[in-house]
């Protein structure tokens, strides 16, 4: 009797592969979208920080020196800061509400973070395969020996 | 009439801050490699090189535990409030950490790979569909572009720029990120471990994390109120507190006289207060702003300086930004055009760049110092509709 690894059916195989490469694309799809965003990104930042800032804040007429620090977060929001930009240059802004932080929202995910905190933990876990504990070693080849024993008996 | 942006306030208070963090970081991450690298050598499943990248990591999830009990534990004890002003740059660190042990496993795990590592880092797991080896990995990457975004945006300019409440809403994103950091480790490194002890360290932080959440304010309460979370923890917590209270109450009344219980508040009082301000602010770091005649009766008053409230004032807000000269001069012009003589008492003083730092002011300098806040408003002078100072108005007595 020959112990070894089944072949696995060719249905499955094809089934594994099809959700590899779907996978693989979705990725590649993700990561050309975040090089775009990356790139339009780079281009507003320019912008923004050569020309744009002292336009739209006072404080930041003269200071060149701390521009180089809001490159990254002008790449990563350009959409919200193209958008301050429009409601700033046209006078938009309501003033009474532009110092109330959301302090409602910051106590709702607290709460949901108190919540969610011990149920990922205690689902990770619950998944382990192997328990709390390693189990015991059990010697396979001495197993094997019997089996190829009892079936040459 | 304007402040400049720089790149950092430093001030004293900040240089020790940072110091004393990077100190705690490095010696963190050698005592880590010290007491794992020797033992694992190539020839183990854990390697050096995984012993490192568990080093940053689980730097970064310490540090990120502590950054979110910074904001409670200052509520609790308002010994805390050094380390909640200084947050911004304990933020900045733990992306730096973050980003190390992100880099450390791409280099380790994809340096050879045939694809682009973060993709291979994305697709090399497919099992999304199932909790049994579900791709831990994309956890982790959600965490660090979410700290990315916020140490990215941790600078003044983004705070006037973004406004306050989009700023704050923005910033609240720590919270789905530490979830991610949890369910990173959950589905990660605890899937496959025999040692309960960082186990039990995970455990202990992302619970007090969970635990030191406190009530809101009310006028009411006057205090913070916690959720029964933890009640053990809590109630030690609160027991200290209060017993660090006493200690000081009683170390105060015995070193200088107690006044008597008919002693009312005079107007005398209230300008020794302003002296006393008046005295701390090269020490704070801070200048408080004063019209013209409370500034000619102060000259009359003796020289006067409670060490007590010197000191509590100069412990609780020693990381404020100093204003510059500018500044200054257009505080008391911004005092006169806008009351007049009708409030001498008014104190200004420029703000940092926290949303809340009006609120923990009120609550910690008002109350302790007997000054009774008359509006907690954020004074602007409008330009083209925007805000351009922040500042407090106190009104003493």
């Amino acid at each position: 009797m020959e112990v070894g690894y089944a072949a696995p059916r060719r249905g499955i195989v094809c089934w594994c592969t099809a959700q590899v490469w779907g996978v693989k694309f979705m990725t590649s799809v993700i990561l050309n979208i975040a090089q775009g965003y990356a790139l339009i990104g780079c281009a507003v930042a320019v912008v923004f920080v050569l020309w744009g800032v002292g336009r739209v804040a006072a404080d930041a007429r003269g200071a060149w020196t701390f521009r180089p620090l809001i490159v990254p977060g002008v790449i990563l929001l350009w959409p919200l800061v193209l958008w301050r930009w429009h409601v700033l240059s046209r006078g938009k802004e309501v003033g009474g509400r532009a110092h109330r932080p959301p302090r409602r929202a910051q106590d709702l995910l607290a709460l949901a973070l108190a919540v969610a905190i011990p149920l990922v933990l205690a689902t990770g876990l619950v998944v382990r395969q192997d328990g709390p504990k390693e189990r015991p070693a059990v010697q396979l080849s001495k197993a094997t020996d019997d089996v190829r024993k009892a079936a040459s008996q | 009439m304007s402040v400049k942006y720089v790149p950092v306030q430093w001030g004293r208070n900040k240089w020790l801050y940072d110091a004393v963090l990077i100190v705690c970081v490095v010696a963190y991450v050698w005592i880590f490699l010290a007491l794992g690298v020797p033992d694992a050598d190539t020839t183990r499943p854990v390697d050096g090189a995984i012993v490192r990248m568990r080093a940053f990591g689980s730097c970064a999830f310490l540090m990120l535990s502590v950054i979110l009990c910074i904001g409670p534990l200052a509520r609790l004890e308002p010994r805390f409030l050094p380390l909640l002003y200084n947050r911004r740059h304990f933020g900045v660190l733990t992306t730096a950490v973050a980003l190390s042990h992100a880099l450390a496993v791409l280099d380790w795990y994809y340096n050879f790979s045939p694809t682009p590592q973060l993709q291979a880092l994305l697709f090399s797991n497919t099992s999304y569909g199932q909790l049994v080896g579900f791709h831990f990995e994309a956890f982790g990457l959600f965490a660090l572009l979410a700290l990315a975004l916020l140490a990215a945006t941790s600078h003044d300019f983004w705070l006037n720029f973004l406004s306050a409440p989009l700023w704050k809403t923005l910033h609240l994103l720590i919270y789905p990120a530490y979830a991610a950091v949890i369910a990173h480790v959950a589905f990660g490194y605890l899937q496959d471990t025999a040692n309960p002890a960082f186990a039990m360290v995970v455990a202990g932080g992302a619970f007090s994390v969970a635990a030191l959440r406190p009530e809101k304010q009310t006028a009411a309460t006057n205090g913070s109120r916690w959720v029964a979370g933890m009640p053990s923890l809590m109630a030690v917590l609160r027991s200290c507190a209060s017993l660090a209270t006493s200690v000081r109450r009683c170390f105060a009344t015995a070193t200088r006289c107690a006044p008597s219980p008919t002693h009312a508040p005079t107007k005398t009082d209230h300008w020794a207060k302003a002296a006393s301000l008046m005295a701390a602010s090269p020490v704070l770091g801070m200048v408080f702003s004063i019209g013209p005649r409370t500034a000619a009766r102060l000259r009359h008053l003796p020289r006067r300086s409670p060490p007590t409230v010197c000191a509590w004032t100069v412990t609780r807000c020693s990381s404020i930004a100093q204003p510059t000269r500018r500044v200054r001069r257009s505080h008391p012009c911004c005092l006169r055009r806008k009351y007049g003589e009708r409030c001498p008492t008014t104190l200004f003083h420029r703000l940092g760049s926290h949303p809340t730092w009006a609120t923990r002011l009120s609550r910690g300098l008002c109350v302790r110092l007997g000054i009774s806040l008359r509006r907690g408003w954020l004074l602007s002078s409008r330009y083209h509709g925007r805000p351009r100072q922040r500042c407090l108005s106190l009104r003493l007595g």
